[in-house]
């Protein structure tokens, strides 16, 4: 008895974050600006040969990797630390799509600016309503938990292996319940399970499970994408 | 302080083990002046053989920390130290991002030398400590751990950008990060100084930032999970830095400008239960201008030492063997 409650106290535990080594952090937040950096190059080089527009990607994403304070991952670490996880997932998708389209109705979609990635008909692939609401909310809570506004402490559930248990069943309910089908709309069936699977192993980019799922910056995308959505509906 | 720098402010003070060649270790920020480019962390060591000061040198460096760490620190501010219960010194240093303070990091800094020696130490940097979801901003140390009988220790730190409260980080015996308990459910408190009454139950003493503020306190009974707002102290607050010492079971001090409108009076006041205090000792007095601030005290070889911020240009230090009133 006495072994299942300290069992339990370990899982619902606070007060005993696993942190990340200081060397994968550097990598994490090298990787992560990298492929940003290339996501973006990839979208603003849209009018760019498919050839010349990789070159752009890869020669962003090898400039953040370089070491040293002439290196556009230094800056943004300074100012931004490191991209969540999640981030750093939908980068890696967007690339794919963009740079490497499967088929023809892709590679017309990757002839569209990466911000086309995140809205109309891909917007509702990447963002059905059951993701976006929910990380949304999410942003909201720790900021106004940040400020100390919230009764509780809500970034500190983020060290907790309950949390992280809790989350990953959550997220891969809809695969388990769906089955297969899933797998035609892309990218949410494997975002969140993976982003949690991938914290899990590297505790990346904190050790904060909240820092891995959400990025601030990612969260003010995210809140474009709701006012853009917002403004389409009321102009229609 | 070192030869080169023209400013310097927030020193803290750390009680070096019997055997070690120094009695204490002081660091402090250094440079042109508060949040100059070239500040860096400056340390000494007071020698116990010759008695005096070991001539300071610089141990942290933004440039140096960045270059480890994998990304750049704007500005460096307030050092903070503990030995862990190995003995291995660590350093938490205010290390800004984008911005001013309220842009601020906690650095989380460990010796990465074989000795502690002044000339000998060297520091590497762990982790910048990961506090909030905004970027990680706005936390700042300034006052000394409070250390727990397991060997590890609770560190007081603030949050800054628009509402100010404090915080108590936890760290084990080995300097590793637990967790953060927010210590006031007030807005308007800032820079904690802790002290334990017994093993359980901890007064946190605290900088108001309000217009004719009081120094502010909270205090806990279960050693830190819990903390309740108790009225302020009678003690006048101009918004500026305190620290305070328990020096043994009710025996009390506590460094603090007592002038309700300036940092011209630093003066030393006794408790025996933290919540009320009596004068005890002049510290620093001044002309109307002048500036003596931000103190920090240690117990080390049987004296009270006592390091404060004179006029932003240097750290002025005193040592008391018994003050007077008080019976460690």
């Amino acid at each position: 008895m006495s072994a299942d409650v300290s069992w339990l106290a370990v899982l619902l535990a606070t007060d005993a974050p696993a942190l990340p080594a200081p060397w994968v952090m550097r990598l994490g937040l090298s990787v992560g600006w990298a492929l940003v950096l290339a996501l973006l190059g990839a979208g603003l080089g849209y009018r760019l040969a498919s050839g010349k527009r990789r070159l752009l990607a890869a020669a962003l994403a090898s400039w953040a990797l370089l070491p040293g304070p002439l290196t556009p991952d230094y800056w943004l670490g300074l100012a931004f630390h490191a991209p969540s996880l999640t981030a750093m997932l939908l980068c890696g998708w967007g690339l794919q799509r963009l740079l490497f389209p499967c088929d023809a109705s892709a590679a017309s979609a990757a002839r569209a600016p990466a911000s086309s990635l995140f809205a109309g008909e891909h917007g509702a692939a990447v963002f059905p309503g059951g993701m976006l609401w929910p990380l949304l909310a999410l942003g909201y809570l720790l900021l106004l938990d940040t400020f100390a506004v919230l009764p509780l402490q809500l970034y500190a559930w983020g060290f907790s292996p309950a949390l992280l248990l809790g989350l990953l069943a959550l997220s891969v309910l809809p695969w388990l319940l769906r089955g297969p089908t899933m797998a035609a709309q892309g990218l949410p069936r494997w975002l969140l399970p993976t982003a949690l699977l991938l914290f899990a192993a590297t505790r990346l980019p904190t050790g904060n499970l909240w820092d891995a799922l959400l990025d601030p910056w990612l969260w003010l995308v995210f809140n474009g994408l709701l006012v853009r959505r917002l403004y389409r509906q009321w102009r229609a | 302080m070192p030869a080169d720098a023209k400013a310097a402010h927030a020193s803290n003070l750390l009680a070096m083990p019997a055997g070690h060649p120094a009695a204490l270790t002081a660091f402090w920020f250094a440079g042109d002046r508060e949040s100059a480019p070239n500040v860096q962390i400056a340390a000494s060591q007071f020698d116990r053989a010759t008695r005096q000061w070991l001539p300071a040198r610089y141990v942290v460096n933004r440039h140096v920390m960045g270059e480890q760490l994998g990304f750049g620190l704007r500005r460096l501010g307030n050092p903070v130290a503990w030995l862990d219960a190995s003995g291995r010194l660590h350093l938490f240093v205010v290390a800004t991002g984008w911005g001013g303070w309220a842009a601020a990091r906690i650095l989380h800094l460990v010796q990465s030398s074989a000795s502690n020696d002044l000339a000998a130490l060297e520091l590497m940097p762990v982790r910048v400590l990961p506090l909030s979801w905004l970027w990680n901003t706005s936390f700042l140390v300034r006052n000394a751990p409070l250390p727990l009988a397991d060997g590890g220790m609770v560190l007081p730190a603030h949050f800054e950008i628009g509402l100010k409260y404090s915080v108590a980080l936890r760290f084990d015996r080995a300097g590793e990060f637990l967790g953060m308990v927010r210590l006031s459910q007030r807005a308007h408190m800032l820079q904690p100084t802790l002290l334990a009454l017994t093993p359980l139950s901890w007064v946190a003493l605290m900088r108001d930032t309000r217009p004719d503020g009081h120094i502010t306190a909270a205090q806990t009974q279960d050693g830190g999970a819990h903390w309740t707002d108790v009225p302020d102290l009678a003690l006048v607050n101009p918004d500026a830095a305190v620290a305070a010492l328990a020096l043994a079971p009710q025996q009390m001090v506590l460094a603090h400008n007592s002038s309700a409108h300036s940092r011209d009076q630093l003066d030393l006041s006794a408790s025996r239960e933290a919540l009320h205090w009596s004068p005890l000792q002049a510290l620093a007095h001044g002309q109307e201008g002048d500036e003596f601030s931000y103190p920090a005290m240690t117990w080390a070889d049987d004296s009270l030492w006592v390091s404060y911020t004179d006029q932003r240009r240097s750290i002025t230090w005193q040592r008391f063997a018994v003050p007077a009133g008080v019976r460690p």
